[in-house]
């Protein structure tokens, strides 16, 4: 299918690489279907688009990259869920803010994404882990 | 909405697996001790709004390009 991105105008992807957010993103309770978009000059980043609005797109990227000892607790009701039955379905993210000075970017350690790859079901979580801010320096 | 008074000491039960006990009221704060099983996410409310705020914060992205991104991170994990 065709969908359009503010970003990248026109793309095409396939409708298998479709993420359906049954539980909304917070926040943005009328859309729940998404694509990772990834292109090796992005590393470690990655564009979370909305596939029914077009400037809709989060940054998101890999939180043990920002945060190495990063632990979560999937628990048994999320990962019904999120049908998950492996860890190898599972990828989880967080979505980074970018002020205007780059150079303070922040990730969301407190609420991360959790998406299972094969179902292609994602949910965002919120920790009661109050170690994890919301907005985490990722630069220090 | 169900309004209950409660003392202190005092308890509430939701269902059969979550006590929540009025431990403390002072004049401005009261704190409760909740009991639940540990697959029950229980939250500050303040918190959602605040993760509602920061996602939509987080849509307004300056960079229309990841490539720059990149780089500054890529730097920084260098030093």
């Amino acid at each position: 299918m065709k969908i359009k991105s503010l970003r990248f105008g026109e793309i095409e992807i396939e409708d298998k690489e479709v993420i359906q957010f049954k539980r909304p993103i917070l926040g943005f309770e009328n859309e729940s279907s998404f694509v990772l978009l990834h292109d090796p000059e992005y590393k470690p980043f990655m564009w979370l688009q909305s596939i029914n609005t077009s400037e809709l797109a989060f940054v998101v990227v890999d939180p043990w990259l920002i945060d190495k000892d990063y632990y979560l607790d999937l628990g048994d009701s999320l990962k019904s869920r999120v049908q998950i039955t492996n860890q190898e379905q599972v990828l989880v993210l967080t979505i980074v803010t970018i002020p205007e000075n780059h150079l303070e970017m922040t990730a969301n350690l407190r609420a991360p994404l959790v998406i299972n790859l094969e179902a292609k079901i994602g949910e965002q979580i919120v920790l009661s882990d109050e170690r994890y801010n919301i907005r985490h320096r990722i630069l220090e | 909405m169900l309004i209950i008074s409660r003392k202190r000491d005092e308890s509430v039960l939701i269902g059969d697996e979550i006590k929540i006990t009025i431990l403390e009221i002072g004049a401005n704060q009261v704190r409760l001790g909740i009991e639940a099983p540990k697959e029950q996410t229980i939250l500050r409310e303040e918190l959602i709004l605040q993760i509602k705020n920061e996602n939509s914060k987080a849509v307004e992205v300056s960079v229309n390009n990841l490539d720059q991104l990149s780089k500054i991170f890529k730097l920084s994990r260098k030093e």
